[in-house]
């Protein structure tokens, strides 16, 4: 009993012990050492979950229901936030305290809990209240920096945003009890099976309320009439609260998704998938001509988002399940590589920083291969790989997408995303342009020096995703095969 | 599953009710503006503003403590309210019943310590 969601229960108790850690007066010592507690907690729970995926499976008074999809999706959130914990490591390490405070590993733990309770939510009302949990966390972590109006700014819009897009999800679930009578998956589910067989006028409720919990939760993962935020964001919260955003809440919302896509709404697929397909053609679209205006790096990495999350759309609007297990394919090779990109990018903010230099528009690039080759190497990897350049793993995400939309008769769709994406890959060619053919700004620049705690904390984790991008071509099948076994 | 005219009907009772209360709320007024007496000052006509000066620029700092006390009052408002039916449910749920009240009553109390150590409660 209880065994399903035992992680996220000790991440509360955990949390609430932290909680009086943060009365000690050496805040900063504290914090150093509540980050390897966290890290140790972590790492074993991936540990324990990795032996034996089935193990945690089952159902806990119909509130919550635990799958294989569940567990994967958990093992990816504990992987992100492994390498997350790492990057606070790192940020300690360069004297930028922001994040030394106990009350930090309090929250960040809520928000995985949050996020946990999310994905495994069964119940209409059981995942609005996760949601709700995960987002204040992710309020309060973007508001951590409250002496700088950008991050404020930032903070306040993601609030505003979020409680309009959530009232937008409570406003659809009521549509849907209003038809049903129940909140809980699998009576929707059964209940809207019966309803569409027959004919009557209640069906377009059900069409307006699938419509609006859909647009509710795609706020999360910022499709087109929903991408307002994710560029103003990026470009002011503190960067780590953005590679949180990039991929942690990616993760919670295109796993939600699916679990009500395969649950509740299977009945409606033809009408999600015309929602999906309108939505991610929009989304490469305006996501891929915005980006090509930007200058401010993290802006541009927003409208990226935006472009990349339209291909996951896309993918779901291909079918029923071929559709949605590629879309989780692309989620996770999209979740990799972005990581390992933003915690180079890190890097590099805090070793130019410290050499009196910024990392922030395009161009300060200029030169940078010669500054830090190892780095400009890599990034110059994971921009081939986010434009989706042959031997690299974007690559394979973006074709078994256009895959699925011909062998779904939705050529036309495919050719768009593909020219869009095209275009796309202009901006991510223009960075390693800066990065390689062009002089550095200052004519006497000092190359950076190989450090080794730097290489630990920021280093080996983008490593480690750019081993998993490069060698991904070799065993395709690996990922596959896993994805269709948790999808079975 | 209804026929289209009779899921209509049941929203009879909301429009009812939209009609009773509009009633009640323009009747009484539409009253007193045609029968009372009228003898206004300035004190009386000013807006109430618990404390406040009614007439100064809306940009005006508040101390933060307000805001925390009125929250702190929100919190244990809420405490009451889920308490009253709980105690009234209280003979069918038994055990389980109280364990659940407990850990959320301890939820509360561990925020409220929190609150209490970090010095939000000082008026000083």
């Amino acid at each position: 009993m209880g065994a399903p969601i035992f992680a996220e229960v000790s991440f509360v108790i955990v949390a609430f012990v932290y909680l009086f850690l943060s009365f000690v007066r050496d805040q900063k010592r504290i914090a150093q050492l509540l980050s390897y507690i966290t890290l140790g907690i972590l790492v074993s729970l991936f540990l324990y979950f990795i032996g034996d995926l089935e193990r945690f499976i089952g159902n806990i008074g119909g509130f919550f229901n635990v799958t294989k999809l569940v567990m994967s999706s958990k093992l990816l959130i504990l992987f992100v936030s492994i390498v997350l914990l790492s990057l606070v490591g790192g940020t300690f390490f360069w004297k930028d305290y922001l994040f030394a405070r106990a009350e930090f590993f309090v929250i960040f733990l809520f928000m995985l809990a949050g996020s946990f309770l999310m994905i495994e939510a069964f119940d209409f009302l059981s995942l609005y209240l996760a949601m709700e949990l995960q987002a204040l966390s992710l309020y309060v972590l973007l508001a951590f920096k409250k002496d700088d109006p950008a991050a404020i700014e930032a903070a306040v819009k993601y609030f505003v945003l979020s409680s309009v897009a959530s009232g937008v999800f409570l406003y659809g679930v009521s549509f849907i009890y209003g038809v049903v009578g129940d909140t809980n998956f699998l009576l929707v589910y059964e209940a809207l099976n019966s309803i569409l067989s027959v004919e009557g006028s209640e069906k377009t409720i059900i069409y307006i309320g699938m419509a609006l919990v859909l647009s509710g939760l795609v706020f999360k993962i910022s499709l087109v009439p929903f991408h307002m935020w994710p560029p103003d964001i990026y470009q002011g919260a503190p960067i780590w609260v953005v590679t949180l955003l990039a991929t942690v809440s990616k993760i919670v919302g295109v796993t939600v998704i699916i679990n009500l896509l395969t649950g509740p709404f299977k009945a409606l697929s033809d009408q999600w998938e015309l929602f999906f397909l309108v939505l991610g053609l929009l989304s490469i679209a305006i996501g891929s001509l915005s980006a090509l205006a930007q200058n401010n790096l993290l802006r541009f990495l927003g409208f990226s988002t935006i472009a990349h999350m339209g291909f996951i759309s896309l993918s779901m609007a291909g079918g029923d399940y071929m559709g949605l297990e590629k879309a989780y394919v692309y989620l996770i090779i999209y979740v990799v590589m972005i990581l390992g990109f933003f915690s180079l990018l890190m890097e590099g903010k805090y070793r130019l920083k410290y050499i009196g230099k910024k990392l922030e528009n395009l161009d300060d690039f200029a030169g940078f291969s010669k500054i830090a080759p190892g780095m400009s190497f890599m990034l110059a990897l994971f921009l081939f790989s986010l434009a989706g350049i042959p031997p690299l793993a974007g690559f394979f995400a973006k074709l078994y997408v256009v895959i699925v939309l011909v062998r779904e008769n939705l050529t036309v769709y495919a050719v768009l995303a593909l020219l869009f994406s095209i275009l796309g890959a202009f901006y991510y060619l223009r960075l390693i342009k800066f990065m390689y053919f062009d002089e550095p700004k200052d004519k006497n620049f000092t190359c950076l020096e190989f450090d080794f705690k730097t290489f630990i904390f920021f280093r080996v984790p983008s490593l480690l995703c750019m081993l998993f991008i490069i060698f991904y071509a070799i065993w395709p099948n690996r990922l596959i095969n896993f994805v269709t076994f948790i999808f079975e | 599953m209804h026929a289209p005219n009779e899921f209509l009907e049941n929203y009879f009772p909301i429009l009812l009710f939209m009609g009773v209360a509009a009633f009640v709320s323009v009747v009484p007024v539409t009253l007193a503006f045609l029968r009372a007496k009228r003898n206004s000052y300035a004190a009386k006509t000013s807006a109430y503003e618990c404390g406040f000066s009614p007439m100064s620029d809306t940009r005006q700092r508040f101390d933060i403590r307000f805001y925390l006390v009125a929250i702190l009052f929100v919190i244990f408002d809420l405490e009451i309210a889920f308490l009253l039916p709980w105690a009234v449910a209280f003979k069918g749920m038994e055990l389980y019943g109280l364990v659940s009240m407990l850990f959320f009553l301890s939820v509360l109390i561990i925020g409220f310590v929190y609150e209490w150590k970090k010095g939000a409660l000082d008026w000083e």
